[in-house]
């Protein structure tokens, strides 16, 4: 999208923050892509995969706030500036068409 | 009678688990925006409060400052404050100020639900997933329940501020 998008993509070692994240509920892979929001701002959209046995009852927030807070705060800190939006999702989600 | 911004998250779960098997798009649709709703009334309901009061005898005031807000302005001064840095304007006329995580974390939350309720009401190529709008309706309810700790906050009382001036005052010299 632009190359404000593919210095915050190549920032982020997906594999080192998926070791750092907690076992449960699992996460599978990290998948970040430019995005434009509702306001048409140019952003990031992060989709958190999880494993495609994840219970609903560990897809409450309690469970996943630990998730979005190491995924925002590694952002920051590897400098990503763009406002990433967050999101959990198995890839049968995704398949179906849960983003578009 | 419960405030509008708890009726609303109530709406809004029952919107999410209404269906038994499988939910519905429009059931989920209406969900993901009445939470978005119960969010956005619950942050003019504490604005309002902190700028003309909470007494009964304040309610004409309220509901008048209550049409002064609007989504833009508030997607604005969310997303200051979910970064965390505020505008030299800011630091020059309050002083240095830490935004609290939970401050931070809300205004998250704020830029996430007005940009899934965008979704829910225009996107139709997006299908909606019971278990992440449940998450959303979790969220914002623990978005309710962290408020008391923070709202006496400087940062706090200054993003309820925001909500509303965030447009005439971010960009002043």
């Amino acid at each position: 999208m632009t190359s404000e998008i593919d210095a915050a993509i190549k920032a982020v070692d997906v594999g080192s923050l998926v070791s750092r994240l907690p076992k449960s509920p699992r996460v599978q892979d990290i998948l970040l892509e430019g995005y434009r929001d509702h306001m048409g701002e140019l952003s990031l959209r992060v989709v958190v995969v999880l494993d495609e046995k994840t219970k609903d009852a560990d897809r409450q927030w309690v469970k996943l706030e630990p998730i979005d807070r190491i995924v925002r705060d590694t952002l920051s800190e590897v400098g990503v500036t763009l406002y990433p939006y967050v999101r959990f999702f198995k890839r049968s989600e995704l398949r179906k068409g849960a983003v578009a | 009678m419960p405030a509008l911004y708890q009726q609303l998250i109530v709406q809004a779960r029952k919107l999410a688990c209404m269906d038994k098997r499988r939910p519905g798009q429009g059931n989920l649709r209406r969900s993901v925006s009445t939470a978005y709703y119960a969010l956005f009334h619950f942050l003019i309901e504490q604005s309002c409060r902190q700028h003309v009061g909470g007494a009964q005898a304040d309610e004409g005031f309220r509901t008048l400052m209550w049409r002064a807000f609007s989504h833009g302005v508030m997607y604005d001064a969310a997303k200051t404050f979910a970064g965390g840095t505020l505008p030299k304007i800011v630091t020059r006329s309050v002083g240095s100020l830490t935004v609290h995580p939970d401050l931070k974390a809300l205004s998250q939350l704020f830029l996430d639900a007005q940009d899934q309720r965008h979704q829910a009401d225009y996107d139709m190529t997006i299908r909606f997933v019971r278990a992440e709008v449940e998450g959303l309706i979790d969220r914002i309810e623990q978005a309710f329940a962290r408020w008391p700790g923070i709202q006496n906050q400087n940062s706090s009382r200054l993003f309820l501020m925001a909500l509303l001036l965030w447009k005439q005052v971010k960009d002043r010299p």
